[in-house]
Order: structure tokens, then C-alpha cells, then sequence
């Protein structure tokens, strides 16, 4: 939640308003924000889930040392979305290759 | 490529400080920093585009990083923000990659590494659900974009760290449900004494204390969170009471619904960039890891390359700032520009100031080191190596196999392998084949980190200066 969001009177005031398309989803964020920032304010915890156990992830360390936080941007790749700042009209996928692997071979079964 | 006579690496309290003194020294200087903006982890802000509404709420802390950056826009160095050192070669050319221009080199005659701390990591069941997050992860997003991740919360760990955290999400407007520190208040009574003298540091805790209790935050002392459950994210978390080693006492334990947890048990020295540039490296027990060899200049065994701040130990923003100075300064002198009155002036003073925050640091450290209790909390099903999902059932087969160190259990389970190259697992693996195997911590952690130390597109590896759309920085 961004702070206004929690009855504050808010302490910044934030950039432009940009949306982002969030596995097809239009995403309200602010220019400064970061895409973990955008996604955490929404409310959003899991941004992926685990190659091995299936296990969701979402940020950890927050500053870029675990990589838990790894979302696919279009244009980029996989990037640490806690470092990463959003920009209009950014395409970001949560839908890892487990889960993309698991949808298709469940569309041809 | 690039050259330059000092290069320092990262921007936070102790970069700046180098930075600032190696320039006025007559040196010239590259500061290289992986955030878009310096300040470093401590001094994190609201930065443009975000605009500062209410100064008051964001305290010294956001006057103090304006007046860093300031002194850093004032010196003569040349910043590199949003660039990340991931590789080092032999001859101190440092490979650097920056996502609006690609890949970079910068060749440097002496190297200050003030490349800060992070969050230690501690496994304990429903550790890698999301939601649960580290203090310091929790305090960046805060402090630099006002986004609060949860809206019921509870911060546990030890150390002073959790005071602030709490303290700040308080204030955003969450309910936090207790601060849970594995300390008790006897044993913080019992070292007041050391902290006569260090009266801001004071001020700080009493200021902290009075905001939690105007804030009716309940807190809870010997005490440690011992699970986190929920489905898909976090929705409950447990803390049970503790003995003097850490180890829950059964019939003591406690659930708090929460959607967010934030863990923060002091921290961990990033130690990739000093090792790449083979500066020695020493086991220190009383802080639980390794750390560089320095003398009273910071100089590192390697001639030429220096330490300062949290690289050298964790000791706080003055501690590190104090080492900063003295780093520039020496490492300027050591490409032969001569220290004048005012220089040698600032040098002694900043040895002194380094004595009198190390007093502090040291009684942190010996009131807030981590127990053994702490690492015994993990199940056998609990991951610790979270990039490759390692678990301690998997690392114990590796051990009874025959593994006695982290890099033959790595052998074995690709432990450390993953993304973050062991930063948030090698400590508690090595933990585990300590606890396993009778040896010594310090002989059981053995990764060697390679470039490179975080991961860049393959472009960069295969020698493309690649232009790939800018992203990191806010334009």
C-alpha cells in the first residue's frame, strides 16, 4: 500500500502517473517507483513460483542481493524488479517458464 | 576504456567519504554505485521524480543523505550510478554494466571498496513465503517510494535495526503487531554502561522507544519467531520464548495474523568485490563471518586496494564515514599526492572518531551475536539455499556422504549455485556442516566468489557492448 492508501497524509508526492501491463493487466504506478514497489502497492506478494517445489516468491532482501524477486520485462529479461524502476507502457510478466510450461502441456492435454 | 586514479565502490556513507577526501587530497576519482542514487542502504530517500512533502517525519536521517549527496555533486569525482561491478580483472580494470549503456570498463591505479552490508539471512520454517520479508528490505521500499508492504505486521530479529523499522511503519500507517527481539532487556541493561559518551546513538534509542510506545507497539524480549505459515503468502506467524542459547522453550509459543513479516538479525558484510581484487580475508568469530585484513590506513593486504564501512565489519553510518575519510586519504597519498596541514589535520581526527564509534560497534556486536539456537530452527524440509531449493534433509544427506565443507555440500546439492552465488545461503550452510561435522565455522566456509558476482546478460559476458532499452534509473 502506498502510504495516502493507509489514511496518512502522505509525506512525498509521487511522479507521473504511468501504467504498466502486468501479464495483461493494467497497473497503476507512479514514475520512481520500482516495478516491486508498483506490485507491492497493489497488494501483490507472490511474482513467481519456484522452478523445483512450485513454491511462490515474491521480494526477500529487498536491495538486490537474492534475486527472489526476478519478473520477466519485455525488452529486458529477467530483472530483479526491486531494481528496477517502471515506465510507461512497461509489458511485465509474472508468469514464469514452470508455470508457461505447465499451462501449455495442460492446453494440449 | 575508462581510467581514473581512485575508483570507489560503492555510494553510501563510506564511498562518499572516500570519495570526498581522495578529491580534496588532489586525486582523481570515480565512484561507482549500483542504486541510481548515493546514500547507500542507510541513507535511502524519496528521490526525483518523488517530490518531499514532510521533511520533519523523514528526521535527520533525510537531512543528513541531501547533505551527502550535496558533498558528493561538490567534490570532483565523476559518479557512475546504476552500474553494477561484476567482474574485476588482475590488473584492477574494473568490468562494469549499466542497463542504459551496456557493458563498460574502468581501469583504476588504487581502489577504495565500500560496498556495505545486507540482511543475515536465518532459515526458519515459512522463511520464503511471500510476505515474509527482510527489516532492511521492508525500510528501503518504505524510505525511498513511502510504499508500506504490509498492513499487519511484525518485526522480529535483534539488534537496533528493528526500532526504526517499526517505528517508521508505525508511523506510514500499519499496524504493527510487536517488535520481537531474540535479546532480553537485562542483557541491553547490563551493557549500558558502554554506551556513556556515545550520546546521539542514545538519543536515537530513546527517541525510538518513546515513538513505540506512544504508538502502543507491544514488545516482546527473549523471544524469536519460529515459523510463518500461510498460503501463498504469509498469514500467520509464530514466536515462541527462547534461553539464553536461543533455543525455543516448548509451551512457549504465540501466532500473530500478519501479512507481513519483516526479519532482521544485524547483518552480513558483502565481501564479493574485496575477494575478487584477493585482498586476505579473516575469520572473525565474534561477528560470524569473514572479514579484510586492514591496517590503520584501511589498506587491504593487497597494496592499493582499501576497505572502508561495512566491508570492514558492521559499525554504522559514523563508523563507516570515519573509515571512508581515512581510506581517500591514505589511497590518494599512495599515488603521491602529498597531504597537507588540513589534510593530515582531518586524517587524525577521522583515527579518532574511528576509535570512539568502533567502541560502540564492539558492544553491539558482543550484545547482538547470534546464538546458536538461531540456526537450529530450520526443519528438514525447510530450504536453505533459496535460488536452487535446497533443503537441510538434502544438505545433511550431502554431509553424511562424506561432505565436510559448504563447497563439497555444493558439490553435491548445487548449494550457493543459484543467482544470488551463495550471498544468502553460505552462511547457514556453513552453520549446518559446523553443527554436522564438529569443524570450526571458519573452515567449513569455503566459496570462492566469481565474476560474474551478480548476473548480467550474455551480451556483456561475450564482449557486445550491448544498448539495451534504459530501465534501472527513472529517466
Amino acid at each position: 500500500m502506498r502510504e495516502e492508501q493507509l489514511g496518512r497524509e502522505p509525506v512525498v508526492e509521487r511522479g507521473e502517473p504511468v501504467d504498466l501491463l502486468v501479464d495483461g493487466e493494467v497497473i497503476r504506478a507512479y514514475t520512481g517507483e520500482t516495478i516491486a514497489g508498483a506490485l507491492t502497492a497493489e497488494g501483490r506478494r507472490a511474482f513467481r513460483h519456484t522452478e523445483k517445489r512450485g513454491e511462490p516468491r515474491g521480494v526477500f532482501c529487498g536491495i538486490g542481493i537474492c534475486f527472489d524477486c526476478v519478473v520477466t520485462v519485455e525488452g529486458l529479461g529477467r530483472v530483479r524488479s526491486c531494481m528496477v524502476s517502471v515506465r510507461p507502457g512497461m509489458k511485465v510478466s509474472l508468469q514464469d517458464r514452470v508455470a508457461q510450461t505447465r499451462e501449455s502441456s495442460r492446453a494440449t492435454d | 576504456m575508462r581510467q581514473t586514479e581512485v575508483a570507489v565502490l560503492g555510494a553510501g556513507p563510506a564511498g562518499i567519504a572516500a570519495a570526498v577526501t581522495a578529491g580534496s587530497a588532489g586525486a582523481s576519482v570515480t565512484i561507482v554505485d549500483e542504486s541510481c542514487h548515493a546514500g547507500g542502504q542507510i541513507y535511502r530517500h524519496p528521490a526525483e521524480p518523488f517530490r518531499v512533502r514532510r521533511p520533519d517525519v523523514l528526521g535527520k536521517e533525510y537531512t543528513r543523505a541531501q547533505q551527502l549527496a550535496r558533498e558528493l555533486t561538490a567534490s570532483r569525482a565523476e559518479i557512475l550510478a546504476g552500474t553494477l561491478v561484476w567482474g574485476i580483472e588482475e590488473d584492477r580494470t574494473l568490468l562494469l554494466f549499466r542497463e542504459e549503456v551496456g557493458a563498460e570498463e574502468l581501469k583504476a591505479k588504487a581502489v577504495i571498496v565500500a560496498a556495505g552490508a545486507y540482511d543475515r539471512p536465518i532459515a526458519f520454517p515459512g522463511w520464503t513465503l511471500p510476505g515474509v520479508w527482510t527489516a532492511g528490505g521492508a525500510q528501503a521500499m518504505l524510505k525511498s517510494q513511502r510504499i508500506v508492504p504490509g498492513r499487519r505486521v511484525l518485526v522480529a530479529g535483534a539488534g537496533p535495526l528493528l526500532l526504526p523499522l517499526a517505528q517508521s511503519l508505525a508511523e506510514a500507517g500499519a499496524a504493527v503487531a510487536g517488535v520481537v527481539e531474540a535479546t532480553t532487556r537485562l542483557e541491553w541493561l547490563l551493557q549500558s554502561h558502554r554506551m556513556l559518551g556515545h550520546w546521539d546513538r542514545l538519543r536515537d534509542i530513546v527517541r525510538y522507544e518513546t515513538a513505540l510506545l506512544r504508538a502502543r507497539v507491544p514488545r516482546f524480549f527473549g523471544q524469536v519467531v519460529v515459523r510463518a505459515d500461510g498460503a501463498g503468502q504469509v498469514e500467520r506467524a509464530t514466536i515462541a520464548e527462547v534461553d539464553r542459547q536461543w533455543r525455543p522453550k516448548p509451551g512457549t509459543e504465540r501466532s500473530f495474523e500478519v501479512d507481513l513479516l519483516c526479519v532482521g538479525y544485524g547483518f552480513l558484510s558483502s565481501l564479493e568485490l574485496p575477494r575478487l581484487l584477493g585482498c586476505e580475508v579473516v575469520y572473525h568469530p565474534s561477528q560470524g563471518q569473514y572479514l579484510p585484513k586492514h591496517d590503520a590506513n584501511m589498506e587491504s593486504s593487497v597494496a592499493g586496494v582499501f576497505v572502508a564501512g561495512e566491508t570492514t565489519g558492521i559499525g554504522g553510518a559514523e563508523l563507516a564515514r570515519a573509515e571512508g575519510e581515512i581510506a581517500g586519504l591514505a589511497a590518494a597519498q599512495r599515488l603521491g599526492h602529498v597531504l597537507g596541514a588540513e589534510g593530515r589535520r582531518q586524517m587524525q581526527a577521522a583515527q579518532e572518531r574511528r576509535r570512539h564509534h568502533l567502541r560502540f560497534a564492539r558492544m553491539l556486536e558482543q550484545l547482538f551475536a547470534m546464538r546458536p539456537g538461531i540456526y537450529e530452527l530450520a526443519e528438514p524440509d525447510t530450504p536453505i539455499c533459496r535460488c536452487e531449493e535446497v533443503t537441510v534433509a538434502e544438505i545433511q544427506a550431502a554431509i553424511r556422504r562424506g561432505a565436510t565443507s559448504v563447497r563439497a555440500v555444493k558439490g553435491w546439492t548445487r548449494v550457493g549455485m543459484g543467482p544470488c552465488q551463495g550471498r544468502i545461503c553460505s552462511h547457514l550452510a556453513a552453520e549446518l556442516v559446523a553443527r554436522e561435522t564438529g569443524r570450526p565455522l571458519g573452515e567449513v566456509l569455503d566459496l570462492t566468489p566469481r565474476p560474474p558476482v551478480k548476473p548480467v546478460p550474455l551480451q556483456v559476458l561475450a564482449g557486445l557492448v550491448g544498448n539495451r532499452p534504459g530501465a534501472c534509473c527513472p529517466p
